[in-house]
């Protein structure tokens, strides 16, 4: 009789392959934890043959995603990393408040359409004028760390709410690169 | 004045702050867990320094990866430095970066942009 388990496993597994996940991971982000994960990414694209230009912007848009999920330490977090055969993508998964959803929203789609000169100069703004002991949030989340995101992937953010309660929902947002570099 | 050295930690980058040999230096990972509570210190010993800095003070920058909640307290490193170099004194960073990362690149870039300082970027030389 097989336990409770092990009747995951396979779906689990089926689910990552057929979506090309090769990297999940679910709990807690510490610092830690994240020089952890960027080991185990780096280990996985040496020997890939993946440029060093991708690997870096891979990297880079990793540590700043975990930057979004930084006061959140109960385990709530999800992270995936997705190989595509043009792009990766990196998605992160986190509670935020219910009552946040509308100005997250209305925030990402305002960055959604902007040119990439204004995330510059919008990115510019937060970075010169506002102290680091007092960031500008977003429903919880770091707004420099959104147009640090939507600087870094050179395009469109993606991003979804699952409602979970009056209190809660899931905000997962999704943040790619492509492994050819756009002229 | 006493030089300040911070170890690197595989989150934390080395700190040299070192009046005496000429070696001001930020290099390695930063990703700590209170951005402020690291880099305090140094905001402190950099105010002390800028009331009798050297002549010359070359401060080289060599980042592997940060966070945003770095770049901000980094870009208040380089805001101390330009005050120091608007007085009279001068002032040459180096930001050091890898020839294929373009976000470093660009980090250089913004703190130029946002700066009166002179900035020079350069290719880190593969060892």
């Amino acid at each position: 009789m097989h336990s409770p388990a092990l009747q995951y496993t396979y779906p689990l597994y089926r689910n990552m392959l057929d979506n090309s996940v090769v990297f999940m991971y679910h709990g807690p982000i510490t610092p830690d934890i994240v020089v952890d994960v960027l080991g185990i990414i780096e280990d996985r694209l040496e020997g890939t043959g993946e440029h060093r230009r991708v690997s870096k912007k891979l990297f880079n848009i990793m540590v700043e995603s975990f930057s979004l999920t930084e006061e959140v330490r109960k385990g709530e977090t999800i992270l995936m990393v997705r190989q595509l055969p043009y792009l990766y993508s990196v998605s992160i998964g986190r509670r935020i408040q219910t009552s946040s959803v509308h100005e997250v929203r209305a925030y990402l789609d305002s960055v959604n359409v902007m040119t990439p000169d204004q995330v510059r100069a919008e990115y510019h703004r937060l970075l010169n004028n506002v102290a680091p002991e007092h960031p500008t949030a977003v429903g919880g989340l770091p707004a420099i760390s959104i147009l640090d995101l939507a600087r870094k992937c050179n395009g469109y953010l993606h991003y979804s709410f699952e409602y979970l309660d009056d209190d809660h929902t899931f905000f997962s947002l999704e943040a790619s690169i492509d492994k050819i570099k756009k002229q | 004045m006493e030089a300040l050295r911070i170890e690197s930690t595989h989150k934390t980058p080395r700190v040299i702050l070192d009046p005496e040999n000429g070696i001001f230096e930020l290099s390695g990972r930063s990703i700590p867990e209170d951005a402020l509570g690291f880099y305090k210190p140094i905001f402190d010993w950099l105010d002390a320094y800028a009331r009798s800095p050297l002549p010359v003070t070359h401060v080289r920058f060599d980042l592997e990866y940060f966070n945003t909640s770095s770049s901000k307290n980094i870009l208040e490193i380089l805001k101390r430095l330009e005050a120091i170099h608007t007085n009279g004194h001068e002032v040459r960073v180096t930001w050091y970066y890898d020839e294929d990362d373009e976000d470093m690149e660009e980090t250089g870039q913004d703190y130029q942009a946002l700066l009166n300082l002179p900035i020079e970027l350069s290719v880190k030389i593969q060892s």
